[in-house]
């Protein structure tokens, strides 16, 4: 009798448990990132550890799929062999990563400064200008800077611009190397930087910083005892994210490290699975989530119970801003002249190259505007038929990314912001915790394992359905950009109290009436903002579809690598550019429409107006 | 000195006037409290006083130095003004420990590390916070927390303290256990205070003056008995008391060289204590709650609407006529509702306000002509 | 919550065995498909054509060279009524993929057209996941390497060289270890790019070794000897040219345009077809035709049939068209140059006049075998590996 009235106990408390839709939610996505995250990150484990066909038999022994510590043992076993295929790679990658994330965030942490505490000019100007390098692909920069800074003094010999204008030729270590590396992954995740920080130094309490001034702290002083350490939680987080991209780039080091054999992780991972080392390549590949859970644990014991803090008040009304006088003038236009450098310079210059007949000959007589309206026999003989802009292939191929972008976003963006409820309801519990991390995993995961244990699962019976399927592809972008999706989501949800749905429970309201009637039109505009991230990130994948989409003229990224790798490369610049184009106006029209952009996405409310 | 002069300060934001041509003077060692509705432009003053924000026009001078002066250019940084500053959120820094938060301007004025430890603790025992000298803000209570933000306030010994609605996050209890302290600290500290707030009650009992403000206008400088008493129009008399002063409107007129009001279809003859002439015909006649006596002798019929005995005294609302009026009554008297009473206005500070212009015109004494 | 990972963890474990597919059917006797596409390989393309009406369906082609997709257009207005699907797969991506979903419940490709002798042998010839097809007709035509695996067509990789100074007198390969060179020597970064891997390790084959050394012997005027460092010529070889190499292009249309415009006397080692399309570099770059030793690399693109298909006989015709005079064209017309068909009867076509037969490269690079590549890969990959860094 005792046992039955303990299990109805039980029975009751999960009962009440479920009563509450933050509690079913957070169940629900308990269940569905194990299986959508956690699932690929335990293949990934097992990869580790099993022998693939090929090379992998020959050199253990061993049959197919039987267990092994072949490839630790080999990667880790010290010697030669390890220090040319982990850790000298794996220091590049560290010092890329660090050197990218603290350069980024410097870069970013003054621009959001200047532009939430000061009275500086142009600010309208300087803040949409300054996103450009983020929304273009980071290789794009790559190539740019080589553009700029190549001479005759290195690498081919090619007189690059610097050169040929101002006769400037810069030193090896300048034009190639963990140097320009670091450089280029700090001004693409700059921008990135400056939106999380920016949103932060917006929603800080002013008043923390008016009572230092007051003390008689000096403004670095305030900055550096005052603001950094309150905004230090955002900090550390923005260092996770931009150091983890840094940590895994592929593209920048191979464009900019090739020519010094400057070699990161991620190109030795590929060397591997070249040859058929696919366990070590897993090892190899899987270093980069440790890193990430390294910094994420860091950050936790960091950011711990004892010295937590909200630092969104809602109160920011009376933000004064620090009078720059006389240098305001020449800060605002040498940032604008700099960003400039880096924002509409490198779209002129991609767009020359598509107007070369042959590459690389800067002369008047080679300009052509073939490659983009051409028509007929001509262009036929460059590869395809007509220039992309009259090219069906390259339309409809714009069309599905547009529509994958569109349903990718939606799903993460809608499971983003119900995560977000979800979380910051049962906010400290468990589960909250557990649901919170698992959909930031798929941030860590590089995106080649992603795809390749996505490409199995749909090859099994249960789940064949799936195999080449629009639907895949949407699902895989949509958990692949669930971090921010979800990021975002909680923080939209933390600005709203919970007495505002309180008011709606005491009144009987139901809790999807709640949500749809009250939360959601609240931050309607952060929102909404969620939801443009995963487009434009969707607009400009290529890692994650090359597997997965059933031919390479299915979308206009995989098309894109396809003229890539074929060699057309005023193509492949003009797709590029289109790209990076439809990304700018899709953020600018989205911002005059709904008030939604990229910044606020990211950012979780913030925005700089002009002065 | 610290002696505040403010001359001609106004700020626009767009065109919005947060505070419109302000003239005043804080004498040294004054309490000087910014009253008024929220939105009257007193956080405002405030900060520009202190430097957090910049007035549109006009001058500012702090003892000897003139802080800020539109037209020479000049602004002081608040670092430069020597105030303390205490903000209605406190503004504690949540990665700092008590010991820190106090310490840290201690430092900016490069005292030596002993110096700062005893004048920390110091700051400890006087608001009876020393066993939080290593938590953090976050693990304080919101009374601990304030007690932390006087003190690092205070700490460093400034001539002129703001401060900003310090109370308006406590309880009841606690709020006035706090009036009193800072009460005690401006008599023990010889510091100019200038205290913005909301609440008239506050304002009433701490300050020496009281400025009361409405819509970014200075509507009275004065003590707070006087702003009480004698309220330079009827948006002051109306923020400050409570209950709130009864408005009757009344015609004035004059018979046989007297004044006499009609008021509640009664006519009451007018003695004025003020040399103003009382050449309208409209008026408003304000009439303190507890200047509305109840007694069996009194000229007004009236009937008792209801009555809410406090213990110390009661607020009963009175009917006379149309009209209902308050009044204040000493110790606990309860009348049955509907009950028929007599009551009377007395005293010689009884308010006549222009209708229109809704400014006093007048004070002095009535008395009911009998029927 | 320990208990509960390793509850995954097994979980995983199992569905991860069982879903990469049943476990290896090995029979003896021939499976359905390999006896058709033994009938097949004699019969008539009239024959076949007959025989693929009968199979319904779309037959799908993976390719990893984009041509493809013209060749199947023609085919298919050339026998209407099939009806055949292309898909462009990357080069690392074709493996991962094939080796995926052949014999899975997809429904993936039926035949494919790929690069890399060594992937192609370990992970799918070796593991029983393609057919060999090879059509009688080309028997005479067709060298009988490349008859099984089938090869259907070559690429070659030239080592060319800036000559805006001058003709900079490439003789010998040894001449490429000359520290003097040292980042002047332009090449694909073998790691990410495996058919240069494959070139490299195919050196170390006997047959490329014995060159080696002769070279070394007319370069040095003495016989090449052992040393502890290096056990074979070839070995030494890949050193010095390795420690010369610079991996700043990434694409073969990168090296060819830095080639063409910069420093007098750069060496390049990149696709041929490259010079095609870009007037400049046929001028500014030369062949170091007659350098001792070799003068470059080839490589075949592979005519393959899936183990799982269900068209033999499609897969069949396709594979007769393309190895074809007329089908092999949108690869061998004179717009193109650079690709070789295997099928000797069909005459080379080039516009710029600097191409040669497929005999006179094959004479003078280094082929790619995948047997012996997928024998030797481990010891020579380790070497090279370790020297790229």
């Amino acid at each position: 009798m005792k046992s039955l009235n303990k299990n109805k106990t039980i029975f009751n408390r999960i009962g009440t448990f479920f009563t509450k839709p933050a509690n079913c939610m957070l169940v629900i996505f308990a269940i569905l990132l194990t299986a959508l995250t956690l699932y690929p990150l335990l293949s990934m484990l097992r990869e580790m550890f099993v022998v693939h066909a090929g090379i992998e038999k020959t050199l253990t022994g061993l049959k197919k799929g039987n267990f092994t510590l072949f490839h630790w043992t080999k990667l880790f076993k010290g010697g030669e062999w390890s220090m040319t295929n982990y850790w000298i790679p794996f220091l590049n990658s560290t010092l890329l990563g660090f050197g990218g994330a603290v350069l980024g965030i410097m870069i970013g942490g003054v621009i959001a400064w200047l532009m939430a505490r000061t009275n500086l000019k142009h600010k309208k100007l300087i803040g949409s200008l300054f996103l450009f390098p983020y929304m273009m692909p980071a290789w794009t920069m790559a190539l740019y800077w080589l553009n700029m800074f190549q001479n005759s003094k290195v690498g081919a010999g090619i007189v690059g611009v610097m050169e040929g204008l101002f006769g400037l030729c810069m030193p090896e270590w300048f034009v190639y190397g963990l140097f320009p590396c670091i450089i280029v992954t700090g001004l693409h995740f700059g921008p990135f930087a400056y939106i999380l920080i920016g949103g932060i130094l917006q929603n800080m309490d002013a008043t923390l910083e008016e009572s230092a001034v007051i003390l008689k702290a000096g403004r670095l002083k305030i900055v550096r005892r005052i603001t950094l350490p309150i905004i230090m939680p955002a900090v550390l987080s923005t260092f996770l994210l931009i150091f983890s991209s840094g940590f895994a780039s592929y593209t920048v080091p191979m464009f900019l490290g090739g020519a010094v054999r400057f070699f990161t992780l991620s190109s030795k991972m590929k060397a591997m699975f070249n040859a058929g080392y696919t366990g070590q390549a897993y090892i190899i590949g899987s270093t980069v989530i440790l890193m990430g859970w390294l910094i994420l644990t860091i950050n936790q014991k960091y950011t711990g119970r004892k010295r937590s803090f909200t630092t969104v008040t809602g109160k920011s009304g009376q933000v004064s801003f620090i009078d720059l006088k006389r240098f305001n003038t020449p800060i605002s236009i040498a940032l604008i002249v700099i960003i400039t450098f880096f924002s509409i310079i490198p779209l002129i210059v991609f767009a020359i190259q598509t107007l070369l007949r042959s590459p690389g000959v800067y002369e008047f007589s080679n300009l052509t505007l073939e490659f983009w309206l051409g028509r007929g026999e001509s262009s036929y003989k460059n590869g395809m038929v007509g220039g992309i802009l009259f090219n069906k292939t390259v339309w409809s191929a714009l069309g599905r990314q547009f529509l994958l972008s569109i349903t990718a976003a939606l799903f993460a963006g809608t499971v983003g912001l119900f995560i977000g409820y979800a979380v910051v309801r049962r906010r400290g519990t468990k589960l909250a915790q557990y649901v919170e991390s698992m959909a930031f995993f798929p941030y860590l995961i590089p995106a080649i394992s992603f795809s390749t244990i996505y490409l199995a699962i749909s090859t099994t019976k249960t789940f064949s359905f799936l195999y080449n399927s629009f639907f895949l592809i949407a699902l895989v972008s949509g958990v692949k950009y669930l971090p921010f999706a979800s990021r975002g989501g909680i923080n939209s949800m933390l600005q709203i109290s919970t007495e505002i749905e309180e008011a709606g429970i005491v009144v009987g309201v139901p809790w999807y009436k709640r949500l749809f009637r009250l939360l959601f039109p609240i931050q309607k505009t952060s929102i909404m903002s969620g939801y443009l991230l995963p487009v434009i990130t969707c607009m400009r994948e290529v890692d994650l579809y090359t597997l997965l989409v059933p031919n390479a003229h299915f979308l206009l990224t995989t098309l894109l690598l396809e003229f890539n790798q074929t060699g057309y490369d005023q193509y492949a610049n003009a797709v590029t550019l289109l790209i990076i184009v439809i990304v700018l106006i899709l953020n600018s029209v989205s911002e005059k429409l709904t008030g939604a952009s990229v910044a606020k996405g990211v950012g979780g409310g913030a925005s700089f107006g002009g002065n | 000195m610290p002696r505040i002069v403010l001359e001609h300060v106004s700020k626009r934001f767009d065109k919005f006037v947060a505070v419109d041509d302000l003239n005043i003077v804080i004498e040294d060692r004054d309490f000087i409290t910014l009253l008024g509705p929220s939105g009257c432009g007193k956080t405002t003053t405030l900060r520009m006083i202190a430097g957090l924000e910049t007035p549109t026009e006009g001058r500012i001078t702090i003892g000897d130095t003139v802080v800020f002066d539109a037209e020479k250019g000049i602004n002081l940084s608040p670092a430069k003004r020597d105030i303390g500053f205490l903000f209605q959120n406190y503004a504690l820094w949540p990665h700092m420990t008590v010991y820190q938060n106090i310490a840290f301007g201690l430092e900016n004025l490069k005292w030596k590390r002993e110096d700062i430890k005893s004048r920390v603790y110091e700051m400890l025992r006087l608001l009876k916070i020393e066993e939080f000298v290593h938590r953090y803000p976050a693990e304080l209570s919101g009374g601990q927390q304030q007690r932390v933000a006087i003190a690092r306030t205070l700490a460093p010994a400034p001539k002129v303290l703001f401060m900003d609605e310090p109370l308006s996050n406590l309880d009841a209890k606690l709020r006035s256990e706090m009036r009193t302290e800072l009460k005690r600290l401006h008599s023990d500290s010889d510091s100019t205070f200038v205290y913005v707030t909301h609440d008239q009650l506050e304002a009433m009992t701490l300050a020496t003056k009281i400025c009361l403000m409405n819509k970014g206008v200075l509507q009275q400088y004065d003590p707070p008995l006087t702003v009480y008493s004698k309220p330079n129009n009827i948006f002051v008399a109306d923020f400050v008391g409570n209950p709130t002063m009864n408005f009757i409107n009344a015609k004035l007129s004059e018979v046989d060289g007297k004044h006499v009001l009609s008021l509640f279809g009664l006519y009451a003859t007018f003695t004025a204590n003020m040399n103003k002439p009382l050449n309208r015909e409209n008026v408003i006649v304000g009439v303190r709650p507890e200047h509305i006596a109840i007694t069996d002798s009194g000229k007004i019929n009236a009937t008792a609407y209801s009555a809410l005995p406090a213990g110390m005294e009661t607020t009963v609302k009175v009917k006379i006529k149309d009209a209902l009026v308050s009044s204040v009554v000493f110790g606990a008297i309860d009348y049955k509702t509907d009950q028929a009473i007599k009551c009377d206005i007395i005293s010689d500070q009884i308010c006549i306000f222009d209708a229109n212009t809704k400014e006093l015109i007048s004070q002095g004494s009535i008395s009911i002509n009998s029927l | 919550m320990k208990k509960t990972l390793v509850v995954l963890i097994t979980l995983v474990m199992c569905f991860s065995v069982f879903a990469s597919g049943a476990p290896e059917q090995v029979t003896a006797s021939k499976s359905e498909v390999e006896m058709a596409l033994e009938a097949a390989s004699k019969m008539s393309n009239e024959e076949l054509y007959a025989k693929a009406k009968e199979e319904a369906g779309t037959m799908k082609v993976y390719s990893t060279t984009s041509l493809c997709g013209t060749a199947v257009t023609k085919f298919m207005e050339k026998y209407p009524g099939l009806k055949v699907e292309y898909s462009s797969v990357g080069e690392t991506d074709m493996f991962t993929k094939l080796t995926t979903e052949i014999g899975s419940a997809a429904e993936g490709a039926d035949m494919a057209l790929l690069q890399n002798a060594y992937l192609m042998q370990s992970q799918l010839i070796d593991e029983g996941l393609l057919y060999n097809y090879f059509p009688e007709m080309y028997k005479e035509t067709v060298n009988a390497e490349y008859q099984n695996p089938t090869a259907m067509l070559m690429v070659n990789k030239l080592f060319m060289f800036n000559n805006t100074a001058g003709d900079i007198g490439l003789t010998n390969i040894w001449q490429l270890t000359d520290p003097a060179l040292k980042g002047k020597i332009f090449f694909k970064d073998p790691n990410t790019e495996p058919v240069g891997m494959n070139f490299l390790v195919m050196l170390t084959s006997p047959k490329w070794t014995a060159k080696i050394e002769e070279a070394y012997k007319d370069y040095y005027g003495k016989a090449w000897s052992a040393s502890a460092e290096f056990t074979s010529a070839a070995y030494e070889w890949i050193d010095g040219f390795l420690a010369n190499c610079s991996y700043e292009y990434t694409a073969d249309g990168g090296i060819s345009t830095g080639l063409t415009n910069g420093a007098p006397g750069n060496i390049g080692l990149f696709v041929f077809s490259k010079l095609r399309g870009n007037e400049t570099a046929r001028k500014n770059l030369s062949v170091a035709h007659g350098m001792k030793g070799f003068i470059g690399f080839m490589y075949p693109t592979y005519a393959q049939v899936c183990k799982d298909t269900d068209m033999p006989y499609t897969c069949a015709l396709f594979i007769n068209w393309i190895m074809s005079e007329e089908g092999s064209n949108p690869w061998t017309n004179d717009g193109v140059m650079g690709n070789y068909s295997t099928n000797s009867a069909i005459p080379l076509q080039d516009a710029t006049g600097l191409d040669r037969e497929v005999g006179y490269w094959l004479g003078c690079t280094v082929v790619e075998d995948g047997e012996y590549l997928a024998s030797a890969y481990a010891d020579v990959f380790e070497f090279i590996s370790v020297r790229i860094k």
